[in-house]
């Protein structure tokens, strides 16, 4: 049994968790191919009920790792720096994930993959800022030093997320890119599919959060099975050679 | 159609490879853990 609560909690709901999204991915396809089609845009714009849902994994991974890193810094313990690295990586994800249908959905509807609208770039510099935390922290050989500047980092990098939330706003009239969702700005039919979506996007980023939590305890765990196995090893070596 | 297809065929692959990749990773690290504490035991 894992002395990290974080990693116990995540052992007991990576199962309920995982039969849940099953279940919910049933129910959501069905939804998907029963929602009527766009009048302007036609069956393309059903991306849409996959394109949003990504864009909200890779918010809450990148608020759960500033969130994490916080928490790390108030309370000094590995386990929220674990949680906080579990989360980027869970986050990048998902935001490769918006950055590759997103173009797909744009190359359908506006003719181009790609263009230089303010809310798709803010999108991929906070792909580039949460890609280069992970590379941070491959990098460098781990310890506390690693942890207080990547804790530091991911509080930072967050300020991209109200930025990229708010661009269409920013842009001033002049984005490409739909406007941000009102009350009352879905179709007939529209509105079910889209809550379904969002909540088979939350509980797949619960689950593979879950998942990567148990596996960054289970690697510190395992290391330090190893040094101490190490450890007890080299008086044996050491006797040996005097 | 077939870019909506594609988007969603993208996701499926990329999320499902993904967690695929998880479970197996966890999977060897539970094995590897068990035979640590086998050899310590």
């Amino acid at each position: 049994v894992s002395p990290d609560p974080i990693e116990r909690a995540a052992a007991r709901v990576s199962r309920p968790l995982g039969a849940c999204l099953l279940a919910l991915l049933v129910v959501f396809a069905f939804l998907v191919v029963q929602a009527p089609e766009d009048r302007s845009q036609g069956v393309i714009q059903k991306i849409f009920y996959v394109h949003v849902p990504t864009v909200l994994g890779a918010y809450l991974g990148f608020f759960v790792t500033a969130l994490a890193g916080a928490l790390y810094l108030w309370r000094d313990e590995e386990r929220w720096d674990r949680l906080a690295a579990s989360a980027a990586e869970v986050g990048v994800v998902f935001c490769t994930l918006v950055l590759l249908v997103g173009p797909i959905w744009a190359k359908g509807t506006w003719g181009r993959w790609w263009t230089w609208d303010l809310r798709l770039t803010l999108t991929l510099l906070l792909w580039f800022v949460y890609a280069a935390y992970l590379l941070l922290r491959s990098f460098t050989e781990g310890g506390p030093r690693t942890a207080r500047f990547a804790s530091v980092y991911g509080m930072a990098g967050l300020v991209v997320i109200p930025l990229n939330y708010f661009a269409i706003e920013l842009a001033g009239g002049r984005s490409m890119h739909p406007e941000n969702l009102e009350g009352g700005s879905f179709g007939e039919g529209m509105g079910l599919p889209f809550t379904v979506g969002m909540l088979v996007a939350l509980v797949a980023f619960a689950w593979l959060l879950a998942l990567r939590v148990r596996i960054a305890g289970l690697r510190a765990r395992v290391e330090e099975g190893e040094l101490l196995a190490g450890e007890t090893a080299a008086p044996a070596r050491g006797g040996a050679d005097s | 159609v077939s870019y909506a297809i594609a988007a969603y065929v993208l996701v499926a692959f990329a999320l499902g490879g993904y967690a695929l990749q998880l479970v197996r990773e966890l999977r060897r690290l539970e094995r590897a853990f068990g035979e640590i504490g086998r050899n310590r035991g």
